[in-house]
C-alpha cells in the first residue's frame, strides 16, 4: 500500500485519498453549521495541515474524514469509495489515528502500541511474529522502546503522545491522521514529532493533521487548509495560503508574515491594539 | 430454591387427595374431641383413656399448616424443633426425650444441653442434617421457605407450624401428639389448657371490661392484632382491646390514634425488673396518655406471655390478674391451678 | 521474577490453585466437623449416609455456586469498569441489584416465595432484567446511541427509585417478611442445590464465552470510544452486546444468591493493580480470584459463629475492605481504570 502510493506519486497526479463534496454538518445545539458546504481533496502521499481558529471546525472535519461523524449532507469518499462502504476494521487497517486526548487506564506502553495490531487479529487469535515485528518497529521509530513495560501513567505527557503515535504506526497505515499532536509538547518534542511526520511522508504515508502551530505547519506541510466558521477560507501551498491579510482576517488579529530560511512563511502576531 | 431433588410428593394425584382427606378427617375428629372435652371434662378424660393411638411403629400421615402432606414411617423419635413454642409443646406432652436439636432461642431447661442449629428461619441446614432427624418442625412465617425446601430435598420430613391464634395452638398440640404417637398425652394437655382458659373466662365474667392497649413496641407503636392469640387471651381475661379493627397480625399504630381511643390500661410485656411505667412517663406521646398519667400500666413477663404453646393457660391467668388486680390477692375463691401440666 | 512479571499462564495456574484450595476448604469446613478420611469417603459415596448427604448435597453445591457467582460478579465488574471508564463501576451499577431486590421482596411479601420456592429467583431475575431494560431505554433516548454517561446516571437513579419502592413495601409488611427480605438482600448461598448450580452454569457459560471474545474491544473501550472506533470496533453494536452480557451475568448471580457487594468492584481492581488492565488476562484472572474469594467468604460466613450463619455480603465487605486498602496504599503509580 505504502510502496504503491510512493511509486504512483512520481508518475502522475495521484488519486486523492479523500474527496469531500458539499459536506454539511451541524452539532446539535449549534447556532450555525459547524461544517458549511465543504468541498475538498486530500492529496495522497503529502502532508496536509488543517488550520483555523477555535471553533472553525478542524476537529469536526477530521471526524467526518474518519467516519466518526456522519454529515447531514454531502459526499465523503475515502480512496474513491464512500465511507459507508468501508467497514470499521478495513478503515482501521488503512488509517492510523492519533487523537487529542484519551483515558489512561492501567496498560503498559507496549500493550498500548500492541492495540495498533487489533484490526488484524480475530477475537481468539494471538499476536503473530509479524505483529510483534510491527510493534517493535513502531516503538523504535517513535523512541519509546525503553518504556515497553512501564505503565502509561508513569510516563510524561510527551512520552504518552509518542506511545500513541507508535500505536498508530503499528497499524502500518497508508494514512496518518493526527488531531493537535503537539499542543502540550515542548519545543524539542514538537520538532522531533514534525521531523518524524516528514520522514513518514517521505516514505509515502499520507499525513493529515489539525494544529494550532501555524509556523511549523508552514514549514513541514505540503498543503494547508485554512478554515473559518465552517468554511474553507483558503487551501494550497503554505506560501499562497498564509498571507498577512488573510491570516489577520481569519484569526481576527493583526499579524505580519515573514519568510523563513527554508522559504516557508512565518506568521508573527502583532501586539494588542492600543485603545 | 428450584424444585428440590427428592420431594415427598404422593405418587398419584388420587393418593394425595385421599391422604389429605384422611388427614383432614383425622385432624377434624381430634379437634372435635378436644372441643367436646372443653364442655365436659369427665367425659373427655374417659375418652382419652380409651382412644389409644396406633402402635409405636405405624406410619403417620398428617397435613401440616402450610397444606403439605407429611409422612413419617413411624412416630418421630429424633425431632429438631425450630420453633421454641413447639419445643415447649413437645416437652409438655412428654416427648422431651425425642428432641435432638434446638435453636439458639430455645430457653427451656430440658433442651439446654442439646446442640443449637442457629436461628429459627436461618438455621444451618447442615447442622440439622447432621443430627439425623426424622422430623423437623419449621415456621410457616419463614417467608422464603428455603430451609424447608433444602431439608425436604434431602429426604427429611418437615412439618410446618402456624402459631398465630389459639386455634393454631390447639391444633399444634394435637399435631405434636399425632407426630410423636402421643395422642392421649396431647389430648390431656389440651384438655388441661382448655380448662385453665375456661377458669379464667369464668373469673372474668361479670367484671367490668376496661379498654386495654397491649404494647408490643413503643417506637413506632406496635400492638397485637385481633387475630393473634395474645389478643384472644386478653379478651378472654375480660379486656377490651382498643384495636380490634386491624387486619395485620402485629400492626403499627399511630400515637395519635392511641390517644384518641384513650385506653384505661396499658399492658406491657417486658423482662424481669423492667419498670415500664417509669419509662413511658419519660416518652413523648406516651406520657400524655391518661392511663400513664394515672399509673395504670401493668407489666407482664414477656417470656411467658409471648409463647403460643400450652403455657397460654398461665399467660391467661397472668393477664387476668393484670387487668383485674383484685383477683391477684383473692386466693380463697380462686379456681384450680392453671399452669400447663409439664415440668418447667 | 516479580509477581508483576508473571506470564499469563503462571498467573492462571497460581490462581487456579488458590481457587482449588478454597473449594477444598469449603467442603472440609462447616458447622459439622469432619476428618479428611471421612470427607474422602463421603465424596466417593462410602460410609455414613448422613455425612454423604452433607458433603454431596449441601456443601459441594454450595461451594460450586459460590465459585460460579464469584467468577460471574468479578467478570461483570471488570467489563463495566472498562465500558464505563470509571473505577467505581461494578455489576449492579445499572440498577440490576435493585431490580432483583424489588422482584424478590415482592415474592416474599406476597407469600409467593413461601409457597413456590422457585418464584423468588425467577422474580429476582425478571426484576433485574426489567430494570436493566428501562435504564437502557432511558440512555437510548438521548441521541440514537448508547451514551455511557447517561447510562451511568440512569442506573444510579433507577437504583435509588427502586430502593425507595422496596422500603415502601417493607414498611407495610409484617416483621417476618422484612427480616427475610433483608437477609436475602445481604446475600447467601444457603439455598444452593445441584439444580440451581446447573441452571446458573448454563446461564453463565455463553456469557463468559462472549466476554472473553470481547476482551480486546474492551481494552479499547477502556481507552475511549473514538479510539475504539479508529481501531476497528463497531462501537454501538459492541457496547450493546457487552453491556447486555455483563448485566445478564450480574442478574443471574443476584437472583440465586442475593446482592453480594464488593466482589464485582474490588476483585477486578486487585488484579488490575498487579497485572494491568489487559482484559485478555484480566477477565480470566478476575474470574478465578472472584471465585476463590467468594468461596472463602462463604466458608467463613458458615463457620465463624458455630451454627449461626452470617450473611455473606457482610463478610465480603469486612474482609475485603482492609485488604483492598492495603493494596491501594502500595506504590503502584496510581489507580485508574
Amino acid at each position: 500500500m505504502i510502496a504503491a502510493s510512493a511509486a504512483s506519486s512520481t508518475h502522475h497526479e495521484p488519486r486523492p485519498v479523500w474527496s469531500l463534496r458539499g459536506v454539511c454538518f451541524q452539532h446539535p445545539g449549534a447556532t450555525r453549521p459547524t461544517l458549511d458546504n465543504i468541498t475538498l481533496d486530500v492529496a495522497s502521499g503529502r502532508m496536509t495541515a488543517v488550520l483555523g481558529p477555535n471553533g472553525a471546525g478542524k476537529s469536526t472535519l477530521l471526524h467526518v474524514l474518519l467516519g466518526t461523524l456522519t454529515p447531514a449532507a454531502g459526499d465523503v469518499r475515502f480512496q474513491e469509495r464512500t465511507l459507508a462502504e468501508w467497514s470499521r476494521k478495513e478503515l482501521a487497517r488503512e488509517i492510523g489515528v492519533v487523537p487529542q486526548g484519551e483515558a489512561e487506564p492501567l496498560f503498559s506502553a507496549r500493550e498500548i502500541v500492541a492495540m495498533g495490531r487489533y484490526p488484524y487479529l480475530g477475537p481468539w487469535q494471538r499476536e503473530r511474529p509479524e505483529d510483534d515485528a510491527a510493534i517493535r518497529r513502531a516503538m523504535e521509530r517513535c523512541d519509546v522502546a525503553a518504556f515497553s513495560d512501564r505503565w502509561l501513567s508513569t510516563l510524561s505527557g510527551g512520552e504518552r503522545q509518542r506511545v500513541r503515535l507508535a500505536r498508530a504506526l503499528a497499524q502500518e497505515p497508508s494514512v496518518l491522521v493526527l488531531d493537535e499532536p503537539t499542543t502540550f509538547l515542548d519545543v524539542r518534542h514538537e520538532m522531533t514529532t514534525f521531523a518524524l511526520l516528514r520522514d513518514l511522508r517521505d516514505a509515502g504515508t499520507t499525513v493529515v493533521l489539525a494544529t494550532h502551530n501555524l509556523n511549523l505547519a508552514a514549514r513541514y506541510a505540503d498543503d494547508l487548509v485554512l478554515m473559518r466558521e465552517g468554511r474553507v477560507a483558503a487551501q494550497g501551498a503554505p506560501a499562497s495560503v498564509l498571507t498577512a491579510d488573510r491570516v489577520a482576517d481569519v484569526y481576527d488579529w493583526p499579524v505580519s508574515v515573514v519568510p523563513h530560511a527554508g522559504g516557508a512563511p512565518q506568521v508573527v502576531p502583532s501586539d494588542a491594539p492600543v485603545r | 430454591m428450584f424444585f428440590g431433588g427428592r420431594r415427598r410428593e404422593p405418587d398419584t394425584p388420587d393418593e394425595g387427595t385421599e391422604t389429605r382427606r384422611r388427614a383432614c378427617r383425622g385432624a377434624f375428629a381430634l379437634f372435635a374431641v378436644v372441643g367436646l372435652a372443653a364442655c365436659a371434662p369427665d367425659r373427655a378424660g374417659e375418652r382419652a383413656r380409651s382412644s389409644r393411638t396406633a402402635s409405636a411403629d405405624a406410619p403417620i400421615e398428617l397435613t401440616d399448616d402450610a397444606g403439605n402432606a407429611v409422612r413419617l414411617a413411624h412416630p418421630a423419635r429424633r425431632i429438631v424443633s425450630l420453633i421454641p413454642s413447639a419445643t415447649e409443646t413437645l416437652i409438655a406432652i412428654g416427648a422431651a426425650g425425642d428432641i435432638v436439636g434446638r435453636t439458639r432461642y430455645d430457653t427451656a431447661p430440658e433442651v439446654a444441653a442439646l446442640p443449637s442449629v442457629g436461628g429459627g428461619v436461618d438455621a444451618s441446614v447442615e447442622a440439622i442434617v447432621n443430627m439425623r432427624p426424622d422430623l423437623v418442625i419449621a415456621w410457616r412465617s419463614d417467608s422464603r421457605g428455603s430451609t424447608r425446601e433444602r431439608l425436604v430435598s434431602v429426604g427429611i420430613p418437615v412439618f410446618v407450624l402456624k402459631t398465630e391464634d389459639t386455634t393454631d395452638i390447639f391444633r399444634g398440640i394435637a399435631s405434636m401428639g399425632r407426630l410423636t404417637g402421643r395422642d392421649s398425652a396431647a389430648l390431656a394437655v389440651a384438655t388441661s389448657v382448655r380448662r385453665g382458659l375456661d377458669d379464667v373466662r369464668r373469673a372474668a365474667a361479670g367484671r367490668p371490661t376496661p379498654k386495654v392497649f397491649y404494647l408490643v413496641y413503643n417506637d413506632p407503636p406496635m400492638t397485637a392484632g385481633p387475630r393473634t392469640f395474645i389478643a384472644q387471651l386478653l379478651s378472654l381475661a375480660g379486656a377490651k382491646s382498643i384495636f380490634t379493627d386491624s387486619s395485620q397480625l402485629w400492626p403499627n399504630v399511630a400515637m395519635e390514634e392511641i390517644l384518641r381511643r384513650d385506653p384505661d390500661l396499658l399492658v406491657v410485656p417486658a423482662g424481669a425488673g423492667v419498670n415500664s411505667l417509669d419509662r413511658l412517663r419519660q416518652q413523648s406521646g406516651w406520657r400524655d396518655l391518661r392511663a400513664v398519667r394515672e399509673g395504670r400500666v401493668i407489666t407482664v413477663p414477656a417470656d411467658i406471655v409471648n409463647r403460643p404453646s400450652p403455657i397460654i393457660a398461665r399467660s391467661a391467668r397472668l393477664l387476668l390478674e393484670a387487668i383485674h388486680p383484685e383477683l391477684r390477692a383473692d386466693s380463697a375463691g380462686a379456681p384450680r391451678p392453671t399452669s400447663a401440666p409439664a415440668a418447667r | 521474577m516479580t509477581v508483576r512479571a508473571w506470564p499469563v499462564s503462571l498467573r492462571l495456574a497460581v490462581l487456579g490453585v488458590v481457587t482449588a484450595v478454597a473449594l477444598v476448604a469449603a467442603v472440609r469446613l462447616g458447622a459439622v466437623a469432619m476428618t479428611w478420611s471421612a470427607l474422602a469417603d463421603a465424596i466417593a459415596g462410602r460410609g455414613d449416609p448422613t455425612t454423604i448427604t452433607i458433603i454431596r448435597e449441601l456443601r459441594l453445591p454450595r461451594a460450586v455456586q459460590a465459585a460460579l457467582v464469584g467468577a460471574a460478579l468479578a467478570m461483570s465488574g471488570a467489563t463495566f469498569q472498562a465500558l464505563l471508564r470509571n473505577p467505581l463501576a461494578e455489576p449492579y451499577i445499572l440498577g440490576v441489584s435493585s431490580g432483583a431486590a424489588a422482584g424478590a421482596v415482592l415474592t416474599v411479601v406476597t407469600g409467593w416465595a413461601a409457597r413456590f420456592v422457585w418464584s423468588l429467583p425467577v422474580a429476582a431475575f425478571a426484576g433485574a432484567v426489567l430494570s436493566m431494560l428501562v435504564v437502557f431505554r432511558i440512555a437510548f433516548n438521548v441521541g440514537r446511541t448508547l451514551d455511557t454517561r447517561v447510562l451511568l446516571l440512569a442506573g444510579v437513579v433507577m437504583s435509588a427509585f427502586l430502593a425507595a419502592l422496596i422500603w415502601l413495601v417493607l414498611a407495610f409488611a409484617d416483621t417476618e417478611s422484612v427480616r427475610s427480605a433483608i437477609f436475602w438482600m445481604m446475600g447467601s448461598h444457603a439455598t444452593a442445590s445441584w439444580r440451581s448450580v446447573a441452571i446458573l452454569a448454563v446461564c453463565l457459560a455463553p456469557s463468559v464465552v462472549v466476554l472473553f471474545a470481547l476482551a480486546r474491544p474492551l481494552n479499547l473501550f477502556a481507552i475511549g470510544e473514538p479510539t475504539a472506533a479508529y481501531l476497528g470496533i463497531s462501537v454501538e453494536r459492541t457496547k450493546l452486546v457487552a453491556f447486555g452480557t455483563a448485566s445478564l451475568l450480574a442478574a443471574a448471580s443476584v437472583s440465586v444468591s442475593g446482592t453480594i457487594g464488593f466482589v464485582g468492584l474490588v476483585v477486578p481492581h486487585t488484579v488490575r493493580l498487579i497485572w494491568g488492565g489487559d482484559n485478555r488476562s484480566l477477565l480470566p484472572c478476575a474470574a478465578l480470584l472472584g471465585a476463590a474469594f467468594l468461596v472463602a467468604a462463604d466458608t467463613l460466613a458458615r463457620t465463624i459463629a458455630g451454627a449461626n450463619e452470617l450473611p455473606i455480603g457482610i463478610v465480603t465487605a469486612l474482609v475485603g475492605v482492609p485488604f483492598f486498602v492495603w493494596l491501594l496504599r502500595r506504590p503502584t503509580g496510581g489507580l485508574t481504570t
